[in-house]
């Protein structure tokens, strides 16, 4: 049945099986690459406003990588590789989407909010609930992209504060799930994953009116916020700079700045570019050792904009 | 200009002569074999090409050079199709080697690549890459 193979051809075969087997083959492995950066005069509309020419810097962040991916990044040094959490893994590719649009969604409500609250310009919103973006376990009960709006009887707003449910056993949670209200209940185990939460706004009404387009796209996630607040208040109080003005990190509903991922990774993206690059305060020492002055720590938002307008104002 | 067009013409015309007894002598199982057969070969020959490729995928900064790189293995994959097809049909069918397959075979793969040519580019300009 053979006959037709010599030993050429076996060799052949082999050689070709293995390196199919090689660009195929999943590692246990995630790696965050530098990536692109992302204008907000395409993510932001304000009517009658132009939105300012600041930019947020996204990273690629993929898992599993192949056994060839693995190779060329660890030949090449131009990644952090790392074996993701017990968090990350229990998603589905589907579920990691989402949870990333949910982050940005709220990201974005909370930028706007912050920005106008700054600017002194009227908005209204509504608190929808916290969006669920990560699994207790495999079970599913909580889902991703379900809004709590309580637990155990307690209402959720910005101000909860979470560690009162940390000992609780039993969690029963309110949730709206595609439009429905549901509830619940949850028995704590040692095995549970942490929860993430995030807190979901709706504008209700804003003047300037205010639109997203960027929720569209498919670039997710919450380290936007800090320079989409900044974006949006610099356009609303109409002050432009000529500069190419970068940055990261979340925004948190009192203007403080938030931890990312692949600061790193960020800083590759956009050195060669960039005038400034505004990051997380207390992540600076990740970026202390390349000695860059361009790269500017800030705590809050309003050190954003008081560096701005003293240097360049 | 008049004579390039008019040349055009004639080879157009040659082909399309070559193609309608190509499928009036061609049986329907031996093409279908031979598709097959050609595709099969033609996946198989850039199969590790575009492996490498989609693993590049992640590098975000190679998009462009990646974007060229699957346009050529598109137009490479019509030419070893077409180059597989030409072996295949003799040897499914023997009296087909009478027709000058040579010449209609280059103007189809010709054809279809620009057709690829034209549709890559445009799902590219409305993706914005």
């Amino acid at each position: 049945m053979f006959k037709f193979l010599n030993i050429k051809k076996i060799i052949f075969i082999i050689f070709y099986s293995v390196t199919i087997i090689f660009l195929v083959f999943p590692t246990q492995y995630q790696v965050i690459l530098p990536g692109n950066i992302t204008s907000f005069d395409e993510q932001i509309s304000i009517t009658d406003h132009e939105i300012s020419r600041i930019s947020s810097i996204y990273v690629i962040s993929y898992e599993p990588i192949t056994l060839f991916q693995y190779t060329i990044i660890q030949t090449f040094q131009n990644g952090q590789l790392f074996i993701p959490d017990a968090s990350t893994q229990a998603m589905t590719m589907r579920e990691k989407y989402d949870a990333a649009q949910l982050q940005k969604l709220s990201s974005y409500m909370m930028s706007a909010i912050v920005a106008y609250t700054k600017a002194e310009k009227d908005i209204t919103y509504k608190f929808e609930g916290f969006a669920v973006t990560s699994l207790f376990d495999q079970e599913r009960h909580i889902q991703i992209g379900d809004y709590i709006t309580s637990i155990n009887d307690i209402l959720l707003n910005i101000e909860t504060d979470f560690t009162q449910f940390r000992n609780a056993p039993i969690l029963e949670f309110e949730l709206i799930r595609n439009n429905e209200r549901l509830e619940v209940t949850h028995e704590r185990s040692e095995s549970d994953l942490p929860l993430s939460l995030y807190p979901i706004y709706t504008i209700t009404q804003s003047d300037p009116e205010i639109s997203f387009p960027g929720l569209d796209s498919l670039i997710g996630g919450p380290s936007g916020g800090m320079m989409m607040t900044l974006s949006i208040y610099l356009s609303l109080v109409k002050t432009s700079y000529d500069l190419n003005i970068v940055g990261t990190g979340t925004i948190q509903f009192d203007g403080s700045i938030g931890r990312i991922g692949g600061l790193n990774e960020k800083y590759e993206t956009v050195k060669d570019t960039m005038d400034i690059m505004f990051v997380p305060l207390e992540q600076y020492e990740l970026l202390e050792d390349i000695n860059d002055d361009r790269i500017l720590p800030i705590e809050h938002i309003n050190d954003a904009i008081l560096y701005l307008s003293e240097y360049y104002g | 200009m008049a004579k390039i067009i008019n040349k055009w013409i004639q080879g157009l015309n040659r082909y399309m002569k070559l193609q309608k007894q190509f499928s009036h002598e061609i049986a329907s199982l031996v093409m279908l074999k031979t598709v097959v057969i050609s595709i099969v070969v033609a996946i198989l020959v850039l199969l590790i090409p575009v492996l490498i490729g989609i693993n590049f995928i992640i590098f975000v900064h190679l998009r462009y050079y990646l974007l060229l790189y699957f346009m050529l293995l598109g137009l490479i994959f019509i030419e070893v199709y077409y180059l597989q097809f030409k072996k295949w049909i003799v040897v499914f069918d023997e009296k087909i080697q009478k027709l000058n397959l040579k010449y209609m075979f280059l103007v189809e793969r010709r054809i279809i690549q620009f057709i690829f040519f034209i549709f890559f580019g445009l799902i590219i300009l409305q993706l914005g890459v």
